[in-house]
């Protein structure tokens, strides 16, 4: 008995981590995994080869995804944090890590945002054409109240601040939007609360800001454009993946967010779309800026054409920041042959500190700090749509 | 390739064992030769050549010192064949540096002298330089024969789980296990064993911590609480990154049947700065006694000698960690320290003294802020920190940009190197099969006791398994982590 226990003590731990290797190999095999692995930048006698099989072992081993979620799952329940990338607040409120980090070298960057901003309004200046800046306040601006005791939104606030005044300084046409963010808490939550981005309740107060700011461009009738609800849909928060992964969210404890789709559609007599057709401003109002304003499940643009009684059409782009997007849409087709008559530039305050988001083409407006490569993009999974 | 790493685990490792335990057992040398080049290849099948080419002048430069009687002619081959060596180290290690700072003694930059190389360091050059000159030292002393056999030798040198880091193993102390070794079951299954401790060190422990101790020497005008806390969490990643690699080492050579030296034996409990080279870093402790402080004279040059040579010892000792002036110094601060509790007589009184251990700790501390440092003068910011020159308090912002359970595992590490100890002989007795405990059972209340004493080996082969799923779970979830003494 005591020599049984004693093979079996010495073979566990052997035995295994030998089944499971095994297993690992011939299911990574089995699964075409190795037709991946691609030869790096470097040659081959500089490690290239090898660099693409560490990658393949580093992605797709069978326990990686588990791994990763259960970890984080049970991370958040015995400790209530996440990954570096995320801080957590009261009541799973979820904050990204880069509303802290970004704050450090914000006078030079503010000058630097401000500089070109300027640039991009003397060129549409240029052309007769109005810009008006939606500078969006950081999330832990707005529910500073969930923050924990040791992080502060002091700075936040002040960032935002200091980037507005000097958008006036500058004579730069701009939409203060915190107000209206905080007075529209009152009815609900204007930012998800495991989500970096805002809900639709905060991006229609925003376009109802917008529109009761900016005046039509001379010479453009309303035209009466009616929400309807598409769909509803859930998902899991972009942040959620800081702190397990969507097959662990609900073990974890966590909630999927939702939102309703909006689309507006337009009311209006037969007459008055062929007149529309016909008119030199076909597309009167541009909206440029990031995933605030390019996600479909915030519905920014669709609250935009409601509340301005406007067509919007929407040039934002997701993962690649404020600056990007404008600079190709300035060089794109639409803006050379039919040049708007308004551009609204959606510019989240928090961007300005990262040193990429104006060059002409940054590598990616990802968060700073990245999760393991095999943590899926929570709401670049999947989303149930009901 | 690192240990610590998805591609090592779950290919190398199990790929190179099947091997290596199908060969025949004349052949396994090659197995090992084969196994270790390919394990060095990952990184670069470029510097894999120079390994070789170190291998070959060593192996020929060794013959040729055995062949000759005239003991001028064994001392030339030798010389040569150390110089040789350290050319190599010269070059790839040292160069830029003094050409650096020769360059800026003369107000100038190595670029305007137009003689700046653009070298990479080979991953473990300073470890395999090692190894070879105290083989060519060996023979020349007659402490060891040279081996005929070029396939042994070569494993001696390429022996994977030490080539990258150490520990550095001497041939003469090697040579009976590379041609003839005990494989057992046994032995496998405490390799395995070890490579889990050391592998959860590194991955659980000193991965975990890291953050604190980057994000502090990375800080501008650190407080006392940031350099602290800096300090403090370099000290224990450190040690969990370099002991757990050695633990790591040495349960690979365990699973094939070798036995290398310790290299660690709980350094932070030392009582003297003597003693802290006793149980840090042990091999190259012996290296740098039996082929550099030896050589110079040792203690019997009288006093004043001695004290210098233990300076210089260290100096080099320093140098040989990196080719900065900050590993000068560190070198120099421990080199001084030695010399000082020579003079005093303190490394045999301060075993008794209740200050001795507490002392010992912040000395050893100091020396790491200059040691992980980039540069002198981060490190005497760092110092300045320290001093309490840039204030006092833990700003917040330094602690949003940690992971949130850092301070948890830096507290754990902490409870653990105090624990180590006991922990350590807790487990060996719970495994120790001859435990009198589990021989009790006529006594009163004996069959209990013998019962659990007979579950204990299953209960702890479960809780190692655990903890080496949970560092794979752990390190599942991390980017690449290279051990810290890689650089060197």
């Amino acid at each position: 008995m005591k020599q049984r226990i004693e093979f079996v003590s010495k073979l566990m731990l052997p035995g295994l981590f030998l089944c499971y290797a095994a297993f690992a190999n011939v299911s990574m095999l089995v699964d075409g995994e190795f037709s991946g692995v691609k030869e790096a930048d470097q040659p081959l006698l500089a490690g290239g080869l090898t660099k693409g099989m560490d990658k393949v072992y580093k992605d797709n081993l069978p326990h990686m995804t588990p791994a990763i979620g259960l970890l984080g799952a049970v991370r958040y329940q015995l400790l209530g944090i996440g990954k570096p990338g995320v801080v957590v607040g009261k009541d799973e409120w979820f904050f990204t890590k880069e509303e802290f980090a970004a704050k450090t070298n914000a006078p030079s960057q503010i000058d630097r945002a401000i500089r070109q901003i300027e640039a991009v309004k003397d060129e549409l200046d240029g052309a007769g054409i109005k810009l008006v800046v939606v500078p969006l306040p950081y999330k832990t601006d707005i529910y500073a109240d969930v923050l924990n005791k040791r992080v502060s939104s002091q700075e936040a606030t002040l960032h935002y601040r200091n980037f507005i005044d000097r958008l006036a300084g500058a004579e730069i046409p701009f939409i203060d939007t915190r107000d209206s963010l905080i007075k529209a808490k009152a009815k609900g939550e204007v930012f998800f609360k495991t989500d970096t981005h805002w809900t639709p309740l905060g991006a229609e107060s925003v376009a109802r800001e917008i529109a009761g700011s900016v005046p039509l461009p001379e010479g453009i009738e309303p035209s009466d454009f009616e929400l309807i609800a598409t769909k509803h849909r859930t998902f899991w928060g972009d942040l959620v993946r800081f702190v397990t992964n969507e097959d662990f969210g609900e073990w974890a404890g966590l909630n999927k967010e939702s939102a309703t789709l909006w689309q507006a559609e337009q009311t209006m007599p037969q007459q008055a779309v062929l007149d529309l057709f016909a008119s030199d401003d076909a597309f009167p109002v541009i909206l440029v800026g990031t995933s605030y304003s390019a996600n479909p499940n915030w519905s920014f643009a669709e609250f935009l054409k409601h509340h301005m009684k406007v067509d919007v059409i929407n040039h934002a782009k997701e993962g690649q920041g404020p600056g990007t997007p404008m600079y190709d849409y300035l060089k794109s087709d639409d803006f050379q042959q039919t040049p708007p008559r308004l551009v609204i530039w959606e510019i989240p305050t928090r961007y300005i500190a990262q040193d990429d988001i104006w060059a002409k083409a940054p590598k990616k407006a990802a968060p700073q700090t990245q999760p393991s490569a095999t943590a899926k993009h929570a709401t670049g999974g999947k989303d149930d749509v009901s | 390739m690192v240990f610590s790493s998805e591609q090592f685990i779950f290919l190398f490792l199990p790929l190179f064992l099947a091997v290596y335990y199908l060969t025949p057992a004349k052949l396994k040398s090659w197995a090992l030769v084969l196994g270790s080049y390919s394990f060095y290849a990952w990184w670069r099948i470029d510097f894999l050549f120079l390994l070789i080419a170190v291998t070959l002048w060593t192996y020929w430069f060794g013959l040729r010192i055995q062949q000759r009687t005239v003991e001028s002619e064994r001392q030339l081959y030798c010389t040569i064949g150390v110089i040789g060596c350290l050319s190599v180290l010269g070059v790839f290690k040292y160069f830029n540096f003094f050409l650096d700072s020769f360059a800026v003694a003369f107000g100038t930059t190595s670029d305007a002298l137009g003689v700046h190389w653009q070298l990479i360091l080979p991953i473990g050059i300073s470890f395999y330089v090692f190894q070879s000159i105290s083989y060519l030292v060996d023979i020349k002393r007659k402490d060891a024969p040279a081996t005929r056999s070029f396939v042994d030798f070569a494993a001696f040198i390429a022996l994977f789980p030490q080539l990258i880091a150490g520990p550095i193993l001497r041939f003469k102390d090697l040579a009976d296990q590379i041609t003839s070794r005990e494989h057992s079951f046994e032995k496998f299954s405490k390799g395995m064993t070890l490579f889990t401790v050391g592998l959860a060190k590194k991955i659980l422990l000193a991965d975990a911590i890291a953050p604190i101790a980057d994000s502090a020497f990375a800080a501008t005008d650190p407080s006392f609480a940031v350099a602290f806390l800096g300090m403090f969490a370099y000290t224990l990643q450190l040690y969990f990154d370099f002991s757990g690699y050695s633990d790591m080492a040495l349960g690979l050579g365990l699973m094939i049947g070798f036995q290398f030296i310790q290299n660690f034996d709980r350094p932070y409990i030392s009582r003297s700065i003597t003693e802290f080279w006793r149980r840090w870093h042990i091999s190259l402790s012996v290296w740098l006694r039996d082929y550099l402080y030896v050589p110079l004279g040792g203690n019997r040059v009288g006093p004043t000698r001695t004290y210098v040579n233990l300076c210089l010892v260290m100096l080099l000792g320093g140098l040989w960690h990196g080719s900065n002036w900050t590993f000068v110094l560190w070198g120099a601060w421990h080199g001084g320290w030695l010399a000082l509790e020579r003079a005093t007589g303190w490394g045999a009184k301060a075993k008794d003294h209740w200050i001795s251990l507490p002392f010992t700790f912040v000395l050893v501390m100091l020396g790491w802020v200059v040691f992980r440092a980039e540069t002198v003068s981060s490190a005497f910011e760092s110092y300045a920190g320290l001093i309490g020159l840039n204030g006092f308090a833990l700003p917040d912002d330094y602690l949003v940009g940690l992971p949130q359970d850092a301070f948890l595992f830096l507290m754990l590490s902490a409870a653990i190197v105090v624990l180590e100890g006991r922990i350590r002989s807790f487990y060996l007795a719970i495994t120790d099969s001859s435990d009198p405990v589990g021989q009790q059972a006529g006594s009163p209340g004996g069959a209990i006791a013998a019962a659990s004493s007979l579950a204990m080996p299953l209960v702890s082969a479960t809780a190692v398994s655990a903890l080496f799923f949970l560092a794979i779970a752990k390190l599942a979830e991390q980017s690449f982590s290279p051990f810290l003494y890689f650089q060197f």
